[in-house]
């Protein structure tokens, strides 16, 4: 066996799922015996088979992951409780493996996936997805790039036909429930402690949590990071509209229209309100410049 | 021709709207070191900057209350409490000798 030979097979064994209880599998994908052909690479000792040693390696890759992706989502994990937690976790990676050197987006497909998987949150779905969609949002608010908001030159150049962003960091959300109180009592509960024991300490203090239960109420959100602290904002449906309209790279001029394009609003009241829109997502700087 | 003035009054609210807030927030920048928006930015979701909070410990007989407060201004974040439980920050007492 080359080097390449054993780096390829050992990685194919150590990243081989787990099975439900945590432990590595006695069968591999062709139906042959891993004992038997870890056998053929990994020499036992004197207290632990080669299966048994290459089972540690096993086990510390999976944990790490589930690991990664648990820390990403304390409030998730709070409302489901651990074990139905880690077992969601679990068949999450199976379906989403790690593609990327970089374990911070291992957990970006978990919200949409989520929402196909109703097996494992129950009733609490929607708020389940929703936890799971501003949890992911934090992230995003947290570690996207900030440009430089308009200034007066930019201002200067507008024309009803120019085409505004947003703030790459700037995230927004329309949800089906007022989830930031789950994340907030969550975060509120959470110790300050140094980053290598957060995951051990983060799981003991989400069992512990007492979960607001929000109602079910259409909820528009912007996360956004602001002097490096991430906050999040309520905002109504015709901000939503105009700011998503904004991130689809609509000019101005369709803009102001997809902000009330269903309301029965009085024109006045409509200039108003579009007005406030803009002076507080421009105060705030989270339009910039068209990149493109 | 009616809903060509509407879309024109909102299209000029859009306008004054960016003017003003850019004009907000540049001032702010100038005058008070963002201070002003930061009201506006929202509820805080997670903060980063926080100071960690000290663990609570009754140092008594312990040598590990350094620079974890508690004490008096003479013993307060350092060794010198070994033993004496002077620096206790868990509510304990300090033993009868």
């Amino acid at each position: 066996m080359t080097l390449l030979e054993f780096q390829r097979r050992m990685a194919e064994d150590v990243s081989r799922p787990l099975t439900a209880g945590f432990m590595m599998q006695e069968v591999g994908p062709d139906g042959s015996s891993v004992a038997e052909s870890v056998a053929n690479y990994v020499k036992p000792n004197g207290r632990l088979s080669s299966f048994e040693r290459l089972e540690i390696y096993n086990r510390q890759y999976w944990f790490r992951l589930i690991a990664a992706v648990s820390e990403d989502f304390p409030a998730l994990n709070a409302m489901l409780g651990p074990k139905r937690f880690d077992e969601l976790i679990l068949n999450y990676l199976e379906e989403n493996p790690s593609t990327s050197f970089n374990l911070r987006d291992l957990g970006a497909q978990l919200p949409s996936w989520l929402e196909d998987h109703p097996e494992f949150t129950g009733a609490h779905l929607d708020l389940a997805v929703d936890v799971a969609r501003l949890e992911w949002a934090y992230i995003e608010a947290f570690d996207r790039a900030a440009m430089p908001p308009l200034d007066e030159t930019d201002l200067a150049a507008l024309q009803p036909t120019s085409v505004l962003a947003l703030q790459p960091h700037l995230q927004l959300l329309a949800l089906r429930y007022a989830a930031e109180k789950v994340v907030l009592a969550v975060h509120k509960n959470k110790p300050d402690v140094d980053i290598v024991s957060s995951a051990v300490i983060e799981r003991k203090t989400s069992r512990q949590v007492r979960l607001p239960k929000p109602r079910r109420s259409l909820t528009y959100l912007v996360v956004h990071r602001y002097q490096n602290s991430v906050y999040y904002r309520r905002i109504d449906r015709g901000a939503f509209l105009l700011l998503s309209a904004i991130r689809e790279g609509k000019p101005l001029a369709i803009v102001v229209d997809k902000a009330f394009c269903q309301s029965g609003l009085l024109p006045s009241a409509r200039a108003k309100k579009i007005r406030q829109y803009f002076v507080h997502a421009a105060e705030l700087g989270w339009l910039i410049a068209n990149p493109a | 021709m009616k809903s060509t003035t509407v879309h024109n009054l909102a299209l000029a609210a859009a306008f004054a709207g960016l003017l003003g807030g850019t004009s907000a927030r540049l001032n702010a920048q100038t005058t008070a070191q963002n201070s002003a928006p930061s009201a506006n930015a929202g509820l805080i979701l997670v903060a980063q900057n926080q100071a960690p909070a000290l663990p609570k410990h009754s140092c008594k007989g312990k040598n590990d209350c350094k620079g974890q407060g508690g004490g008096d201004a003479k013993h307060a974040g350092k060794n010198s409490c070994k033993g004496k439980g002077a620096c206790a920050t868990d509510g304990s007492k300090t033993p009868k000798v």
